[in-house]
């Protein structure tokens, strides 16, 4: 399966499609989480106005996707 | 007992200005307070009923933020003034703790002391009028810049939430999509259509926005949302 995360996406659409993203952006001090603004920036321009690696970024929120999936499945065995 | 030196004395501003005679006077009036190392001479809310000098060690102002926290404010030494509010209104609070950081001595001089060396020394009085016209020029300088800064906020949340509701993706930027005179915008506000002009034109002069007729687009959405919700930049 090919991994829909990209550089291209909305914020807003990456927020939705992945929870854990915001998380993610509230580390950083990013204020994307509710952000009026969020539907019109991609991951990319995001990246580029706050000076960060937008590939690194999608990592973490993969990682971050895995963690919160290994400790739901915790929590309902 | 320890006197103030009046050479001292003479650089403190409240009593600027007095010969040597009158120094000497003023001097006469004091009193010694001695401090451990940790002891505060006054907390942030008492009364403020004492003025001080100090004479030797250092003092720290500390004051409790609005997220609760201790901020240290300032710390000073030997001929330098502190607690002066005593000195200038009769019924008030001290605005910071005053603590010593090291054992301390500091010349003392009770709210009505200075009342009766002002009623003497017409300069002592004189100094005391600049001091407060002093602050208040301050205090009008940082409330222009709040002020200003809550209008600022307003003007960018205003655009945002237009550019959620009718924003279009354009190249360079974020139009919002209907007409908007910067008469809207200072009714959207609560403001005037002067400050909204001189907003917008600073903002466009940065390059966080451009305007045209009737015309908006929002070229730096991060900028203005920090603007708006008053993140650090």
């Amino acid at each position: 399966m090919s991994d829909p995360l990209s550089v291209h996406l909305t914020m807003a659409d990456l927020l939705s499609g992945w929870p854990a993203a915001g998380s993610v952006l509230a580390q950083r001090g990013m204020a994307c989480v509710g952000c009026a603004m969020a539907r019109f920036e991609t991951v990319e321009e995001a990246a580029a106005a706050y000076g960060f690696n937008a590939d690194e970024f999608l990592d973490q929120v993969r990682r971050a996707k895995r963690s919160h999936h290994s400790r739901s499945r915790r929590s309902s065995s | 007992m320890a006197r103030p030196d009046p050479s001292i004395l003479a650089g403190v501003p409240l009593f600027r200005g007095l010969d040597p005679q009158s120094l000497e006077v003023v001097a006469l009036d004091a009193r010694l307070v001695r401090a451990a190392a940790g002891r505060t001479f006054f907390r942030e809310g008492e009364p403020a009923k004492v003025f001080y000098v100090v004479r030797s060690g250092r003092v720290k102002f500390t004051q409790i933020s609005a997220e609760g926290h201790e901020i240290i404010l300032r710390v000073i030494g030997p001929g330098e003034p502190f607690g002066g509010v005593a000195a200038l209104a009769e019924k008030t609070t001290y605005p910071v703790t005053a603590r010593a950081l090291d054992p301390c001595e500091a010349h003392a001089w009770d709210g009505p002391r200075v009342t009766a060396l002002m009623h003497r020394f017409p300069t002592v009085a004189i100094n005391a009028a600049r001091m407060v016209a002093d602050r208040l020029h301050e205090l009008q300088r940082q409330h222009h810049q709040l002020m200003t800064e809550r209008v600022e906020r307003r003007i960018a949340r205003a655009l945002l939430r237009l550019a959620e509701h009718a924003g279009r993706r354009v190249e360079g930027g974020v139009e919002i999509d209907f007409p908007l005179s910067r008469q809207d915008l200072a009714q959207m506000t609560g403001t005037t259509l002067f400050t909204v002009s001189r907003t917008l034109s600073g903002w466009e002069e940065a390059g966080l926005i451009s305007t045209g007729r009737r015309r908006v687009m929002i070229r730096q959405p991060h900028r203005l949302v920090r603007i708006a919700e008053d993140l650090p930049t």
